[in-house]
């Protein structure tokens, strides 16, 4: 049958037909911009966990690092402009880590980015980074994703087996010879536990009783921890996430195990020891640093500069944890990369933060010329918890 | 080691019970899923701790001051919402989205007012070591916990079964129209059920605040077993809801104690599509078929 329009159709379709050109001319025009404008800022991204699990440890990189923007902002901003961070909650979950880069790089135009300090998330952005040579420093502390041979990837702490090395060492030290594990589902507690475990096999002095499991979204730990005491260990290990790491101590305690418990650089969060109180103490775990509890107890100028800049910046509050410390010595070691580079092209920043040594962080001195890989710092130590406060290991056997 | 495991079961169990509690409360009232109750959960979690952390008020008092809110949040919730929707014939699956949207809601209020970081929720006791009951370590907190949900359905039990307006409430959720006609304000018993579904919830959340920490989180981890603890014990059967949650709470204690972790949610989840299947009545015969 044949089918003719009414004249009225026909104006319709012409009417859609003159929106689609315009669309595309609009379109067409966009693209053809001949490149990016000349902006009056210079934009650095952020991307990490805001909400979720990890919302501790997220908003409070997000202070130390707008602590450091408004410092290099009072001081003159960078390359002559003033710093903009655009920022993203990706909520912990990789797939929101992935759309966050996607769109700090495609739509905002950033010149560099700033990572979440979960390592699957930092590792599942790489492949685009590289492509795309929009240099990224972060503090997630797996060794894994600096294992892939990215080369626009930064970690601005210490590699997380500078510390299972040294832990294993102190589980041997304390005299713990029968240890139970727990170890989180996650990449970097598993990659964490396996590390430690390894080091303690090759010295055959600490056997494994017991090696049980746990997930993010767990409210309970009584079976594990209760087939754990079951095995008598002198020694636990908990590889596990800080969002819950109080609580599974106070239940372990709560059961009656009263032995060293042994941790992550998570255990220095001060919410551990407010829920687990006198049962974080014996808490033996390996940090880059620890945030202390009282101004006075600052340990080096660039901490009680930082300490200042917090207060004012925040109406006299204290930093929130350590991860404060991680997002500023993140911002301050990009930032002077970008000064050192005198550019922001991603090639000139990339070369600079390989190039950069010797500038003073909270986590010490880095030397990314002293490493090909990424990384920048040496080592860890490690701390105890002994009645209510964090201090070294080593004054505290001393 | 099985005597920790069971008392550890049976806390976790108890607010699973809470919740598990108000969605059978509301199913049979109304018979509609409501799925506010894990945030409500959260919110009366999040009242809890600013009532007794940031306001320094005694535990009691500040329990007290989030239920009677939470009662009051529950019939606001039906009679600005649900009854809407039920006054103009909605499908069922209408009210079930709005509960689902006045929990995203809910969520996001909850992140506006008290913001993204987990709070901390204070030892309620100044004494905090643990208890020895028949050689085993029990926490004050968690005997609290015990204590306060077995008490509340107890109260919740007799209040149905004895109080006049308790047996209104169960005329009204057999046969509405039978139940009018003999003079009962179903309307009204309706919305006390939202209102007493809202306060189970919120003491649920203030069971386990001690033990967890509070976040906008805290509903969603407690919401999905809770579910399943209502449907295996029977959805709709406020006893079935209360064994069922104390079952999901074992199981998953007993699991992660003598099998592994890793399999604990499996068996839970299959247990409750096996039940779906083979007795979708759950452990107490509820009426799940319709008339």
């Amino acid at each position: 049958m044949l089918n003719i329009a009414s004249p009225k159709a026909m104006k319709s379709k012409k009417l859609i037909a003159i929106l689609l050109i315009l669309c595309m001319v609009t379109a067409f025009a966009a693209c053809s911009n001949g490149g990016k404008e000349e902006s009056d800022t210079i934009r650095i991204g952020y991307y990490g966990p805001f909400t979720g699990a990890n919302s501790t440890t997220g908003v409070a990189t997000f202070e130390g690092i707008s602590i450091a923007i408004a410092e290099w902002n009072a001081n003159g901003g960078l390359l002559g402009k003033q710093i903009e961070l655009v920022y993203y909650d990706d909520a912990g979950v990789t797939e929101a880590a992935i759309k966050a880069v996607t769109r700090l790089i495609d739509s905002d135009d950033v010149v560099a980015i700033i990572g979440s300090q979960m390592s699957a998330n930092i590792v599942a952005t790489g492949d685009m980074i590289e492509a795309t040579k929009i240099p990224q420093v972060s503090c997630g502390t797996s060794a894994t994703w600096l294992d892939q041979g990215y080369t626009y990837l930064f970690r601005t702490v210490p590699e997380n087996t500078t510390g299972t090395g040294s832990l294993a060492a102190a589980i041997e030290t304390v005299g713990t010879t029968k240890l139970a594990v727990l170890c989180s589902k996650d990449e970097a507690s598993q990659g964490s536990c396996a590390q430690t475990l390894a080091a303690l096999e090759a010295n055959g002095k600490v056997a494994v009783t017991i090696k049980t499991e746990c997930h993010e979204d767990d409210t309970d730990w009584t079976g594990q921890l209760s087939s754990m005491i079951a095995t008598n260990p002198d020694g636990v290990y908990l590889s596990i996430l800080g969002e819950y790491a109080g609580q599974v101590i106070k239940q372990l305690r709560s059961l009656g195990y009263t032995g060293y418990i042994f941790g992550h650089e998570v255990m220095s969060l001060n919410e551990i020891r407010e829920i687990a109180q006198e049962g974080a103490d014996k808490v033996i775990f390996f940090s880059t640093f620890c945030r202390p509890d009282t101004y006075e107890e600052c340990s080096t100028a660039l901490e009680t500069h930082y300490w200042d800049l917090h207060k004012e910046m925040y109406n006299g509050a204290i930093p929130t944890n350590d991860n404060s410390y991680k997002g500023y010595d993140e911002a301050t070691i990009l930032f002077t990369a970008i000064k050192n580079a005198n550019s922001t092209d991603g090639d000139a920043i990339r070369n600079a933060l390989a190039s950069l040594t010797g500038l003073e962080c909270l986590a010490g001195t880095a030397d990314y010329a002293g490493f090909t890989d990424g990384n920048g710092f040496a080592s860890m130590n490690i701390y105890i918890i002994n009645n209510g406060k964090i201090g070294l290991l080593s004054d505290y056997l001393a | 080691m099985f005597l920790t495991c069971l008392v550890g079961g049976i806390v976790l169990g108890c607010t699973y019970g809470m919740l598990a509690m108000g969605y059978s409360l509301i199913y049979q009232a109304s018979g509609y899923m409501n799925f506010t109750l894990p945030d409500l959960l959260m919110l009366g979690a999040f009242l809890g701790w600013t009532f007794f952390s940031k306001l320094g008020l005694p535990f009691a008092v500040s329990l007290l001051l989030a239920l009677v809110l939470m009662f009051i949040l529950g019939i606001l919730i039906e009679r600005g919402v649900i009854r809407i929707l039920s006054n103009k014939k909605a499908k069922p699956i209408l009210v079930v989205l709005a509960t689902i949207g006045i929990s995203i809601i809910i969520q996001n209020a909850a992140n506006l007012v008290w913001g993204s970081l987990w709070k901390f929720f204070p030892p309620i006791f100044k004494d905090s070591t643990p208890i020895k009951v028949a050689g085993v370590s029990i926490s004050r907190e968690n005997i609290l916990a015990i204590v306060l949900a077995f008490s509340m359905m107890l109260i919740l039990q007799l209040f149905l079964t004895k109080s006049k307006f308790g047996t209104a409430m169960r005329a009204a959720a057999q046969n509405k129209l039978a139940a009018s006609c003999m003079g009962i304000n179903v309307n009204l018993t309706v919305s006390v059920t939202y209102g007493i579904a809202a306060m189970l919830a919120c003491l649920g959340g203030n069971i386990i605040a001690p033990s967890l920490m509070v976040s906008t989180s805290l509903g969603t981890q407690l919401g999905t077993k809770s579910f399943a603890g209502a449907v295996i014990g029977g959805y709709g059967n406020l006893a079935g809801a209360i064994v069922g949650s104390l079952l999901i709470g074992i199981i998953e204690t007993m699991v992660s104690a003598y099998i592994s972790s890793v399999y604990k949610d499996l068996i839970i989840y299959g247990l409750m599509v096996l039940v779906i299947a083979v007795k979708p009545s759950g452990l107490f015969k509820a009426n799940v078929y319709g008339d």
